[in-house]
């Protein structure tokens, strides 16, 4: 039923796509005006990473999530509580997954973790697929980072990403063999970096940035994605 | 092959953080991910020593780059010492947390929850 509604949605907006290309609009934002809070005095310092809400079978997909996270928010600006700290502190309080805390104050990071944001991270697709000679591996994750003081969104992204895993050689079984070695070598790691680097690239920088505040100007925000982000499927 | 798989590796790293090691906000990583994630993969005493040597290494090559060190990491090897057996004395393990809380003072709510402390 929602995927129905949601398949009509997307037809619409397809449709809405063509008419918004024709008048010369391409649905592309700057980031000031996707994410205004981050320019208008909201934009926070110190974030707090929650334990991932996985939608796939993937079950060791979001501790790929937590070693790779910081990295591209702290080169954001942004000051990142420590992920191997605040883990073993939710795993402590119970919280495994992200979804545990849906309709939860935002308020409880303030005074729990000082943190002026929470970021809550969806793995939407975490897929290795073989097609005899070639693999491929598509990641799709959804990133959504809410004020603790309002509880509003500030920032908010959907990022895919298929990485072709299969190796070259002229020879057909070689190439079956080297498909499935490398599929099975190459770690979802440097993929997990590659999406949250991608995502990141519309993020505002942070205070900790040279450039914070300079950025508000730069058309790199796909409307759609940053909306799609927001809708729990 | 070995050439072509390079290139396809190097192909899909669309986002590439260049030759050097230092990030755009000036930090210096090391291996951070890769050691954690063994910690989480593979929880033993050794996986955690290399965590902490790579935590150290970070926190020394920062230093005699005369970079901040990463948001966290000061914090994050206080307490892993303090989980760890054997590793660190309670003297080093409130100097990093108290040193973490100096440098970003956005975490010194934290991290006096965290230890007690009042910093």
């Amino acid at each position: 039923m929602i995927s129905i509604f949601r398949q009509q949605a997307r037809f619409l907006l397809g449709i809405f796509v063509v008419a918004i290309f024709a008048t010369g609009c391409t649905g592309v934002q700057t980031k000031s005006e996707a994410y205004p809070r981050m320019y208008n005095g909201e934009r926070p310092l110190s974030i707090v990473v929650v334990p991932a809400i996985n939608k796939t079978t993937a079950a060791d997909a979001g501790d790929l999530m937590n070693v790779t996270l910081t990295q591209p928010l702290a080169d954001n600006g942004y000051y990142v509580l420590p992920i191997a700290i605040a883990s073993e502190i939710f795993k402590k309080e119970g919280i495994v997954a992200g979804e545990q805390l849906f309709g939860v104050p935002t308020s409880i990071f303030r005074n729990g973790f000082g943190a002026d944001a929470v970021l809550f991270v969806t793995i939407n697709k975490w897929e290795k697929s073989y097609i005899v000679i070639s693999g491929s591996v598509t990641v799709g994750l959804s990133y959504v980072m809410l004020s603790t003081d309002s509880n509003e969104v500030l920032w908010s992204y959907k990022q895919e990403l298929k990485v072709d895993t299969s190796g070259g050689s002229a020879n057909p079984l070689s190439r079956i063999i080297s498909s499935a070695i490398s599929t099975a070598l190459t770690d979802y790691l440097p993929i997990a970096r590659q999406v949250n680097a991608l995502a990141a690239l519309t993020l505002p920088y942070g205070s900790y940035h040279p450039k914070v505040g300079q950025d508000g100007d730069d058309k790199v925000v796909l409307e759609e994605l940053k909306d799609e982000a927001l809708i729990q499927e | 092959m070995k050439i072509l798989l390079t290139t396809i590796v190097f192909g899909s790293v669309i986002v590439s953080a260049g030759c050097s090691n230092i990030s755009d906000a000036g930090y210096y990583w090391g291996d951070y991910s890769e050691t954690y994630l063994q910690i989480i993969r593979k929880p033993s005493p050794e996986s955690s020593a290399k965590h902490i040597k790579q935590l150290r290494k970070i926190l020394a090559k920062s230093q005699s780059k005369n970079l901040k060190p990463p948001p966290g990491i000061n914090a994050e090897l206080a307490f892993l010492l303090s989980e760890t057996e054997g590793q660190g004395t309670p003297e080093e393990i409130a100097n990093l947390y108290s040193t973490e809380a100096q440098i970003y003072p956005e975490s010194k709510v934290f991290i006096e929850k965290l230890t007690g402390a009042s910093l």
